[in-house]
């Protein structure tokens, strides 16, 4: 019965080579996800849509792929190798882990890699590679808060410290703060199911809660909300989208525009320009968005200059 | 060689003194429940008595651990499952039990020089195991687990041997068979030996004397000399 | 799937492969369910990369990941042993604590690139390296398991009563499985960061997984008793599982999805599980 459990798994190997053929009409675009997730959704979407604008169109002109490495290095970098393998004409990394796993690959000029929501853009090899961070510059966030708040003494931040983007973030803030006559309050939360006790302990000990593009943060979003409203004290977050859900003010793209702008950079390379050409590209276009009932909320006067 | 000094422990055995020889083969009987197992316990380092003393060899050996009295002491239990590796061959088991006490280093662990020894030990049991050294133990029945157990138990050069009920979970041939072996290689090789037995016909046949176990202490003996008017029945009486 | 990616799971079987001698080790020889080995492969990975950054020798940053993984699986020993907690929880403590620990090897920083770092891969076939260190390590762990202290730490697991009364310290014998096992699982987490050029906090998340099925798809694949082949069993297992994975990732053509993924591997490993094997012969 060994013997033929030994076959078998040789034929499996034999069988697997000679796979699935290639179209060489179309354009291949083959897309690497870290992890399922609301925003890194929005921003495939976005490149998709992007991709959509300047012609390349799914299934008609456009064979394009999507995988999702659930989180877990070992299948990135199995996704990685498969696409790899494939000869795209571009690969994509939404999330800096699925960008990292093509490392190997761009080094060696096999593929083409366009990224999409990495905060930190040193983190992926410069070869052959641009992108769109999701980087929002700080500063100009502090003084909206500045604005809407001008008794802000005490910003709140919560954060997962293994979400490489956030604790980039924190390590900023907590050099620009003093500038801005703000006293930081770091909060680190490694668990989602930890978010609502440490929400509640932090909107006790200051005057705003941040949680800029935590990915954890947003999507344990409510607590924090609630968190906030008892205590009457605003919630900042740097996700356009998620000022619906309850937060007071964002200044950022959102994560839908970035996917767009990195599938229109993706467009650029698939018309046939070189990649080296196509820098790195950080948000340019924020918007300011408030939500209303939330400011009252949390005592805060909306002036609409 | 072997002394047993004042041993108490609640609630089953109280102020209980216990001598034995080189090379004597003492059997211990007793209702359930008397304290047999318990006592072979405390002499092997299993379980600890509250007051009382173990002294081996002029050694007080009272709070030697248990894995550090295996050397001296060896013990075959009752359950063959629990005297044996059911997942190592013949060979590994004999191989393991062969160092104890010794030294476990890198060497391998199969040997040439290994293989004719644990031949000739399994030979003694007439079992035919001496030609099946590389087979799964759990390919064994119980009696012949047994009888591994018992010679596994024999490898080292242990001062004593206890036997707890070793023929208890055998059908009548077998453990008729076992007990020959067991008493064969006692006496050739003159060990030391405790045996618990509810079998009365084995307790006069081989032993040197035989203790009865109630209320917590030897309450008595019965020699040799006065061997000729106890038969079983008479012996089974004494517990009630 | 292409040549290529089959060469692909070949290397990834390997590098998972040395995780899953570590959870044979501790799983199956001193039957001892240690559940450190998520912490650990990040142990090992953080170590070694902290170490090529800092510009040491990638060899000896291996070296650095081995022994790191040694002393957690003595720090499980000690809680399980020595403060009687369960095994399980005594694994699952440890593991959970190495995510701090961890975190502060890497400097706070939960994600580091080695896209710079010359690591033990530079200049080599990746292949090639991989299966050197895999022979080194199947060589070493097999020799030892046959050997009388590899014996005695087989009897720990076993049956432990047995094993006392032949005078086997099984405390012993437990800090040496969980040291070794870790070591070997702290190794694979370093070497997976020298290959795949970063290390991520979260990358150890499912390790005992991945590395269970690895054992467990050896064993079925090569039922031998014999040590030697055992430890060989556990690559072979690896490389199966990567080749399962990468076949339910081509499960498009069946007009299955990507979230779909683990429902296929799954049911894989499923199906080589229950096919009917003869009994464990003898060596």
């Amino acid at each position: 019965m060994k013997s033929i459990l030994l076959k078998l798994f040789i034929m499996l190997c034999i069988s697997s080579v000679g796979f699935a053929a290639d179209q060489a009409i179309t354009k291949k675009v083959l897309i690497s996800q870290v992890i399922e997730h609301p925003a890194l959704d929005a921003t495939t979407r976005g490149i998709i849509d992007g991709l959509a604008k300047k012609g390349y169109k799914r299934d008609v002109n456009l064979d394009l792929r999507i995988e999702s490495a659930q989180g877990n290095a070992s299948l990135a970098a199995q996704i990685a190798n498969k696409f790899a393998m494939q000869e795209p004409d571009v690969v994509v990394g939404v999330g800096t882990l699925a960008a990292q796993s093509f490392g190997k690959y761009t080094a060696n000029d096999k593929v083409k890699l366009v990224f999409a929501s990495v905060t930190d853009p040193s983190k992926i090899s410069i070869k052959n590679t641009t992108g769109m961070s999701n980087f929002v510059k700080l500063e100009p966030q502090l003084q909206l808060f500045k604005k809407l708040q001008p008794n802000l003494k005490r910003l709140g931040i919560l954060y997962n410290p293994g979400e490489g983007n956030s604790v980039a973030i924190v390590r900023q803030l907590e050099t620009i703060c003093p500038q801005f006559n703000i006293v930081l309050v770091k909060q680190a939360v490694p668990k989602t199911s930890e978010v609502p006790q440490a929400a509640k302990k932090l909107a006790a000990d200051c005057d705003a809660i941040f949680i800029s593009n935590d990915n954890t943060m947003l999507s344990a979003m409510q607590s924090i909300v609630k968190a906030a409203n008892a205590k009457r004290i605003p919630l900042y977050v740097s996700d356009t989208a998620a000022v619906a859900d309850g937060a007071v003010a964002a200044l950022g793209p959102d994560q839908y525009s970035i996917g767009v702008e990195a599938g229109m950079m993706i467009a650029k390379v698939l018309d046939g320009q070189d990649i080296t050409t196509i820098p790195i590209k950080f948000p340019s276009k924020t918007d300011i968005c408030i939500n209303g009932t939330a400011a009252q909320l949390s005592g805060i006067k909306v002036d609409k200059s | 060689m072997l002394k047993l000094r004042n041993i108490c422990i609640k609630p089953v055995l109280q102020n209980l003194d216990l001598e034995l020889s080189k090379g004597e083969f003492v059997v211990v009987i007793g209702a359930n429940g008397a304290g047999k197992s318990t006592l072979l316990n405390i002499i092997s380092g299993n379980i600890t008595p509250t007051h009382g003393q173990i002294v081996l060899d002029d050694q007080d050996i009272t709070t030697v651990s248990a894995a550090n009295r295996s050397v001296a002491i060896a013990k075959v239990s009752q359950d063959p499952k629990v005297g044996t590796m059911t997942n190592m061959t013949i060979y590994e088991n004999l191989a393991f039990a062969a160092l104890r006490g010794k030294r476990r280093g890198l060497g391998f662990f199969s040997r040439r020089s290994y293989k004719k020894l644990f031949k000739s030990k399994l030979a003694m049991l007439h079992m035919g195991l001496e030609n099946r050294l590389n087979e799964l133990v759990a390919n064994l029945s119980g009696g012949q687990r047994q009888a591994l157990s018992l010679i596994m138990a024999l490898l080292a050069d242990s001062k004593v041997l206890l036997l707890d009920e070793i023929t208890a979970a055998l059908d009548p041939n077998t453990a008729e068979n076992i007990m020959q072996i067991a008493a064969q290689i006692v006496r050739a090789e003159q060990r030391t030996t405790i045996m618990i037995t509810h079998n009365m016909k084995h307790a006069l046949e081989y032993d040197d004397r035989t203790i009865l176990l109630a209320n917590g202490k030897f309450s008595k003996q019965f020699d040799p000399q006065h061997r000729k008017q106890l038969t079983p029945s008479v012996l089974a009486t004494e517990f009630c | 799937m292409s040549i290529a990616e089959l060469l692909f799971s070949l290397e990834l079987g390997m590098i998972f492969g040395i995780v899953a001698i570590g959870i044979y080790l501790t799983f199956r020889v001193i039957n001892f369910s240690d559940l450190t080995c998520d912490g650990s492969f990040v142990l090992g990975a953080a170590v070694s990369s902290i170490l090529l950054k800092s510009g040491y020798n990638p060899f000896l940053a291996l070296f650095a990941a081995v022994f790191a993984g040694v002393i957690a699986g003595l720090c499980t020993g000690i809680l399980n042993i020595y403060f009687k907690v369960t095994a399980i929880l005594s694994g699952i403590l440890i593991g959970f604590m190495l995510y701090s620990i961890n975190l502060k090897v890497m400097q706070g920083v939960p994600n580091l690139t080695l896209i710079n770092e010359t690591t033990i891969f530079s200049g080599y076939n990746p292949l090639v390296i991989l299966a050197m260190v895999s022979l080194v390590v199947w060589f070493i762990m097999s020799y030892f398991l046959v050997t009388n202290f590899g014996l005695a730490l087989r009897s720990t697991g076993q049956n432990s009563l047995l094993s006392t009364t032949n005078g086997v310290k099984i405390e012993y014998m437990t800090m040496t499985g969980l040291a070794l096992g870790n070591a070997c699982i702290a190794l694979g987490g370093a070497l997976f960061s020298q290959h795949q050029g970063f290390v991520d906090i979260s990358q150890g998340i499912g390790t005992i997984i991945t590395g269970l099925a690895a054992v467990m798809l050896g064993e079925k694949l090569l039922p031998f008793r014999s040590p030697w082949i055992m430890i060989a069993a556990c690559f072979l297992g690896s490389f199966l599982y990567r080749i399962l994975v990468s076949y339910a990732l081509h499960s498009e053509v069946l007009g299955l999805s990507t979230q779909d993924l683990n429902l296929i591997t799954g049911a894989l490993i499923v199906f080589v599980m229950i096919i009917p094997t003869r009994k464990i012969q003898t060596c």
